[in-house]
């Protein structure tokens, strides 16, 4: 337990599917749901990540291992966010969840800033699809939704 | 492509999350399809509504709305509005974050158009108001009017609320209004100025009356009135006039100010700024009013109304700020910052017109109009006329300069006739709270 050691201490995290990473503990602990079980209790411990798997584990660790580089310029870490979030939307889906449940901030805002622009220009029907989501609007009832906001549907993309 | 994947489907962390509804079969729980939502733009929302019933009453919501605002704070939109009397053209403007990297593309120019930097929306409210007009645009709503009835429009869901009329009758088929916020009281008040018969009229007596819009029922009688001639500026609660009893066909300079408090609702009279000044307009600076006054010499002059003292002895007086602005004046903008002298938190952004060349002579002086404000207090300074191409660059309180590229405002058939009207520019916060709880949620607050 020297002071100055410059060992670098390690995690090791466990995915859904049993998949372990060692990663060095700086890294993990931008996640804040990992800071607190460290600080918590599983300190030396392997650190179980039920709702991860190993696919979007090992895109979490590229992000954070950028964060927590302070030598990278605001701009680089802007560019790094930018091809980070080129993806497949669901990609983006698994990784906002993981986000969400790790406490990501950072990663959260640009996972869904990423989907807001890829939804930005769509239609209703193209958002329904994407998200799973059954219209439960009656014929009638949307059309006059869609009547009151008829501006809003100008210069939607096509599906 | 976008397949079911249901290995993660226990995976949001949230606890609040409702699986059922956003569909039971989404793999995002509803708090993280907020989380998406309030990274839209309104327009998008507006269109979404139509999605399901649980995302319609969760866009129209009051926490989702506060949620947005609270998202919208952060994303940076800039918006250009300009008026005649039978329409409002508004053009606005996303950009992904205002703050410390200001260096993001306002108005795509055709050729290097970045699709991720903006949204550019431009809508043409068409207005009835031949002898009427437009107020002063605050927060992302403005009143338009003609006699008497006028109307509460929201820009970002263009949403138009009639306001109720006056109860006393008046031949006056001009009357005058002017809108305003206080921000302490979060409440938005409209003032109107009327007379018995015509205002150019010998016996013409004014009256005025307010209204707190979402709270009064009817208007409110005011003792103590004014003859206005002149449309207001609000800054910090206050509304101003600069020559308020200037008829439009006076050609004198007369450099008279007068102020009326919102939360007092009563009208003062403000000292003159000194002789030099003859000419300037109106625009906030550091959340005072301030008087910009144009360049000379390679400076920016700069009126700013101050207040000493407090309590009876409280009085308000001009103090002038000038500051060289960099070299480049004549075809740019920039940040500009009189870190020297005063408020070095407060850059102001400024827009220096292309040369005019009809004009101005090849060294002529330039008149620059402040055309609007940052929410950081910068001053948005231009030649003031809308022109097709505008560029920008800022120069922030360290000394930095970056170019803003603003590009090329499309060209509609509106635009193309209206180029060289005088228009003003708004740092432009999205609000998707419909106009009856956005007037009134204070007053429930409180409650």
């Amino acid at each position: 337990m020297a002071t100055t050691t410059t060992e670098t201490k390690m995690l090791t995290l466990c995915t859904s599917d049993k998949q372990q990473f060692q990663i060095e503990e700086t890294i993990a602990l931008q996640a804040v749901t990992i800071r607190n079980m460290v600080e918590d209790e599983c300190a030396s411990n392997v650190i179980p990540l039920p709702n991860v798997n190993s696919k979007i584990m090992i895109q979490i660790i590229e992000y954070l291992k950028k964060h927590v580089d302070s030598s990278v310029s605001k701009e680089d870490m802007e560019k790094f966010d930018s091809a980070f979030v080129e993806k497949k939307l669901s990609e983006i889906f698994d990784i906002i969840l993981a986000a969400n449940y790790l406490n990501i901030k950072n990663l959260l805002d640009i996972c869904c800033q990423r989907v807001a622009d890829v939804m930005k220009n769509k239609s209703p029907e193209w958002v329904r699809r994407t998200f799973n989501i059954v219209n439960d609007f009656t014929a009638e009832e949307e059309a006059k939704i869609r009547k009151e906001h008829e501006w809003a549907f100008e210069g939607v993309d096509e599906d | 492509m976008e397949k079911k994947n249901t290995r993660t489907r226990g995976g949001a962390g949230g606890g609040n999350a409702k699986r059922r509804g956003v569909g039971g079969v989404s793999r995002l729980p509803l708090d993280m399809v907020i989380e998406v939502l309030t990274c839209l733009p309104a327009k998008s929302l507006l269109r979404l509504k139509c999605v399901s019933k649980l995302w319609c009453t969760t866009i129209g919501g009051p926490s989702f709305s506060n949620a947005y605002r609270d998202r919208s704070s952060s994303r940076s939109t800039i918006l250009l509005t300009y008026h005649d009397s039978h329409h409002l053209f508004c053009f606005y403007a996303t950009l992904p974050c205002l703050g410390e990297s200001f260096h993001h593309r306002w108005i795509p120019s055709r050729d290097k158009f970045d699709a991720r930097a903006l949204v550019l929306h431009h809508w043409t409210l068409p207005l009835s108001i031949p002898d009427g007009g437009v107020t002063q645009v605050i927060n992302g709503l403005f009143c338009f009017y003609s006699g008497h009835c006028a109307s509460l429009c929201n820009i970002s869901t263009h949403e138009i609320m009639q306001l109720p009329s006056s109860n006393h009758k008046s031949k006056d088929p001009y009357p005058d209004y002017y809108f305003g916020f206080d921000a302490i009281a979060e409440e938005y008040k409209l003032l109107k100025s009327y007379g018995d018969g015509h205002k150019t009229k010998i016996n013409y007596t004014p009256k005025c009356e307010i209204i707190t819009l979402g709270k009064d029922a009817s208007w409110r009688r005011i003792d103590k009135w004014k003859i206005i001639w002149t449309q207001s500026f609000c800054v910090n609660g206050v509304l101003y006039w600069m020559n308020p009893n200037r008829r439009p066909w006076d050609l004198d300079d007369m450099h008279n100010f007068i102020a009326f408090d919102l939360k007092e609702e009563q009208f003062q009279e403000l000292p003159q700024p000194p002789a030099s000044s003859k000419q300037g307009d109106l625009v906030q600076f550091g959340g005072k009013l301030a008087l910009v006054h144009g360049f000379d010499d390679l400076k920016l002059k700069l009126w700013v109304l101050e207040e000493q003292g407090e309590g009876e002895l409280r009085s308000m007086s001009w103090t002038n700020y000038e500051s060289y602005v960099p070299d480049g004046v004549c075809n740019h903008v920039k940040w500009w910052n009189n870190s020297n002298s005063y408020q070095p938190n407060y850059p102001m952004l400024l827009q220096l017109a292309p040369p005019l060349h009809a004009q101005n002579g090849p060294d002529g002086g330039e008149h620059v109009f402040p055309v609007g404000n940052l929410p950081t207090g910068e001053i948005l300074l231009n030649g003031g006329r809308i022109r097709s191409l505008m560029s920008v660059y800022s120069y922030d309180h360290n000394g930095k300069f970056k170019e803003i590229d603003i590009g090329q405002l499309p060209e509609t058939p509106d635009l193309v006739e209206r180029k060289g009207d005088v228009f003003r520019l708004y740092y432009h916060e999205e609000n998707v709270t419909p106009l009856k709880d956005l007037i009134s949620s204070k007053q429930f607050d409180k409650k």
